[in-house]
């Protein structure tokens, strides 16, 4: 049988993407300006998108198409980060933009879009493929969904169909089963892409490079050797004008739900066999399963939440979160919260995992601490005292920002005696690769063209991380906590502190 | 008599370490934390480069700035003299803070210089010096070494060979394919110049279906075809046998670069200085080219550290190329 002549190059090309449409709902949005345009053109820029190309956007604001090519050009040139803009090549860029202004809410809106999607197909040479990526309100996920179902557009003629939804992905564990419920009798699981940026950051993916392409760090990888583990991402900035929006989220359900726990997941799962999206989502949502639910009296001791009061950040008085713009002067909502999970499988079982997030913290930082257990025999207690089983070995994986992986361990100083001092070995992620990242989102987009799901959740992983999460939002629901119950600028309320204490640890000061 | 100068890598060794220990002594008010400031020395391999002793240090000194960032490596520059009986050190190191950092980075750089009589004394030299369990790569920039007596010993330093054949006094293509089937791993910045035309024509062609192009015609300005257009028929030729693939001289002034790809059925890929402008069907698109500085051509080559099939097929035909205009 004669091989198909191929001209690829697999050491030097990037993987091939098929051409296809983007249809943005909400193409007029935040998301679509900041991040999800400076994302394609940065793709456009590196070649790396098909020749027929096109976005197609939708939102309520009537526009143009070159209104919307105007508007577009303006976002890409303000918000196009590490790299250069160049005119004419966004003038080649531009010609596959395409706009059609419509409200979701009215079913004539989506055969619009059909007929539309038709024309762009046949002027871009799409050969079908389309992926439509909702950037609205969660709350118009399942109309949108159904709209387009409606209307046919769910299944390609020759093409394929797929949808990206970001978080949150529900507001609770029900709402996020009825969400499914909904999206999945419009598209298939494997259509929908679920997008955690946490997961497209190329330091979280380096955490599956560390463990699995290594050799010696996954025999130390379990509760034989490691202490506790401590994940920490902390923000230095409030909630910015977005009180409205937080009040209604809360710490727990905007960043531990779905980043902190897709983090863990992803320290603590099992190898996959393969590299494969099926085969690491598989072992991903394993490992949210294993995770134990708590019950309501083990609430209290295990989850802490927090509210920031006034306080000095940055360098400035900054108001409360009860006095910033949208929230209610009695809200119960957290702004910090800390939370003690334990995995009940063989490899973690009696390993407590502490997660923290919170707002108005002393610097943003987001990194994975692994402590290991001390040396079974302090052979240098002399030296250090008699509290040397206090200096463990650490293991720091830094996700933001100097991204890279720190080692503490103890070493001698020099000179007469035997005087032991911790040191540090780093790796810096940006000085050994010194070239540009690609952003979150070009990963994530390029990887939703292509049809590789890896880095996107999987509804089995949503409803697990939820499982986890519901009964420590229930129990809070029935609570009045005396909030604030930290400054803003400092590292959370006392009661995060003695959560820790009680198991005998204490919060690293990242 | 003049005393014969001697370099000891011991001695250059010493002074790395000098050099680091003084760099990186903590400074008062340093804090002890990991975000502290202070230095990183980085090292992800040796770059051992030839270059003639009076080729403007400043191009070197960019190019090697701009590829310590994506390959932070311990360089080694031996500048080569034509006369003289010249052998002599330096070590310094090389620093930059990068964006949003705390802590600068280092690599350090050793310099050399050697007169063409020294040369023989070179790989006795370097091969102390280059930093141990990273790879080694050997990139000749210097014409000056086409008339060195032997070099066979500055091969065997390279677990990488790097030339450049749309430089002055690169080996021949006979010369890189005996080096190729020798096992060495060989690479020639002349091919990695068309890695992005390349990719773009394996994508163009590849959605059009390659089963169906029968004909391939390559242009070049100038008097005649430089290293790329060649490469490049060479390398349509290995890749899609069936094809007749053309190469014509255009009636532009030129150095016999590559100026335009046209397949049958109609494919159109006409190459600018930094994008090429393509028709396929009734699109007629601009695509970005990036990246033929010398940094981003060496930085290419240095994430490549196995045998490249593709080249070597390519060089393969190279070796028995008749132009046919």
């Amino acid at each position: 049988m004669s091989q198909e002549p191929s001209l690829q190059d697999p050491l030097r090309f990037h993987r091939k993407t098929p051409p296809c449409a983007v249809v943005i709902f909400g193409a007029n949005g935040d998301l679509t300006k900041r991040k999800l345009m400076p994302a394609l053109y940065r793709l456009a820029w590196e070649s790396r998108l098909a020749p027929g190309f096109a976005v197609l956007g939708i939102s309520r604001t009537p526009m143009s198409n070159d209104d919307f090519r105007g508007a577009m050009r303006e976002s890409v040139a303000k918000y196009l980060e590490d790299s250069p803009f160049d005119e004419d090549l966004w003038k080649s860029f531009a010609q596959g933009l395409f706009y059609m202004p419509g409200d979701v809410a009215d079913h004539s809106t989506f055969q619009r879009l059909a007929d539309c999607l038709k024309e762009v197909e046949q002027s871009r040479q799409t050969g079908g493929n389309a992926l439509f990526y909702l950037s609205t309100q969660p709350s118009q996920y399942a109309t949108i969904a159904e709209g387009i179902g409606a209307a046919g557009m769910a299944k390609g003629n020759g093409g394929w169909r797929r949808i990206i939804i970001e978080k949150p992905f529900g507001h609770d564990l029900t709402s996020a089963r009825e969400l499914n419920a909904r999206l999945q009798k419009v598209f298939d699981e494997s259509q929908i892409y679920r997008i955690d940026h946490y997961l497209g950051k190329e330091t979280v993916q380096n955490i599956l490079a560390f463990r699995f392409g290594n050799g010696i760090f996954e025999p130390l990888w379990n509760r034989r050797y490691i202490d506790h583990i401590q994940i920490t991402a902390a923000e230095s900035i409030g909630v910015e004008g977005r009180g409205g929006y937080y009040q209604e989220a809360g710490a727990l359900r905007d960043m531990i739900q779905n980043h902190l726990l897709q983090v863990v997941a992803t320290i603590a799962m099992e190898p996959s066999a393969t590299f494969s999206s099926d085969a690491v989502r598989d072992e991903r949502a394993k490992l949210l399963r294993s995770i134990h639910v708590m019950k309501a009296e083990e609430i209290a001791d295990n989850a802490v939440p927090g509210q920031y009061g006034p306080g000095r950040a940055g360098g400035a008085q900054v108001p409360g979160f009860r006095e910033e713009k949208g929230v209610s002067l009695d809200s119960q909502t957290e702004t910090y919260a800390a939370v003690t999970f334990l995995i009940e499988n063989w490899r973690w079982a009696g390993v407590p995992f502490y997660l923290r997030t919170g707002k108005y913290l002393p610097k943003r930082v987001t990194e994975v601490a692994i402590h290991y257990r001390s040396a079974p025999l302090a052979v240098f207690r002399n030296e250090f005292g008699e509290n040397s089983q206090a200096v463990p070995n650490l293991l720091i994986l830094r996700i933001q920002p100097e991204e890279g992986i720190s080692l503490k361990f103890v070493s001698k100083h020099p000179g007469a005696g035997m005087t032991l001092r911790p040191v540090s070995m780093d790796f810096n992620y940006g000085s050994v690769f010194g070239e540009r990242s690609p952003s979150a989102y070009e990963t994530l987009l390029l990887d939703a063209i292509i049809g590789d799901a890896t880095l996107y959740t999987r509804q089995d992983m949503v409803e697990a991380s939820w499982s986890v999460v519901q009964p420590i939002l229930d129990y809070w629901s029935t609570q009045k906590f005396p909030f604030p119950n930290y400054p803003a600028g400092t590292w959370g309320p006392a009661a995060a502190d003695e959560m820790l204490a009680r198991r005998g640890h204490s919060w690293r000061r990242p | 008599m003049p005393a014969v100068q001697t370099v000891k890598p011991d001695s250059i060794l010493h002074e790395i370490a000098e050099l680091w220990n003084n760099m990186t002594r903590p400074q008062p008010g340093d804090a002890p934390e990991e975000y502290s400031s202070g230095s990183l020395r980085a090292c992800a391999m040796t770059l051992i480069i030839f270059i003639n002793d009076e080729e403007d240090p400043r191009a070197l000194d960019a190019t090697l700035e701009a590829v310590m960032r994506a390959h932070p490596n311990r360089a080694i520059v031996a500048r080569i003299r034509e006369d003289g009986e010249t052998l002599e050190s330096r070590v310094s190191a090389r620093c930059w803070m990068p964006v949003g950092h705390h802590r600068e980075v280092c690599c350090e750089e050793i310099e050399l210089t050697a007169s063409l009589s020294r040369l023989i004394d070179i790989p006795g030299i370097v091969s102390p010096l280059a930093a141990p369990d990273v790879p080694r790569v050997v990139w000749f920039r210097s014409p000056r070494l086409e008339r060195a007596p032997d070099i066979s010993g500055l091969l065997t330093l390279a677990d990488k060979i790097i030339v450049d054949s749309d430089r002055p006094g690169a080996p021949t293509f006979a010369d890189l394919r005996v080096l190729s089937q020798a096992g060495h791993i060989v690479a020639d910045l002349a091919w990695t110049r068309l890695t992005k035309i390349r990719e773009l024509l394996a994508h163009l062609v590849g959605d059009a279906g390659p089963g169906r192009v029968h004909h391939a015609s390559i242009d070049y300005a100038g008097a005649e075809a430089s290293a790329g257009p060649r490469y490049m028929q060479a390398c349509l030729r290995s890749e899609m046998p069936q094809i007749d693939v053309d190469l014509h001289r255009i009636d532009l002034p030129g150095r016999g670069e590559l100026k335009a790809i046209h397949m049958d059925p109609a494919l159109n890929i006409e190459v600018k200085r930094n994008c090429a402008e393509y028709e396929t069907g009734a699109l007629r698109q601009r695509a970005n080219l990036p990246g033929c500085a010398d940094h981003e051509l060496l930085g290419e080559e240095l994430g490549i550290m196995t045998h490249d099939p593709v080249y070597e097929r390519a060089l393969t035909r190279m070796s028995v190329w008749i132009p046919r205009s």
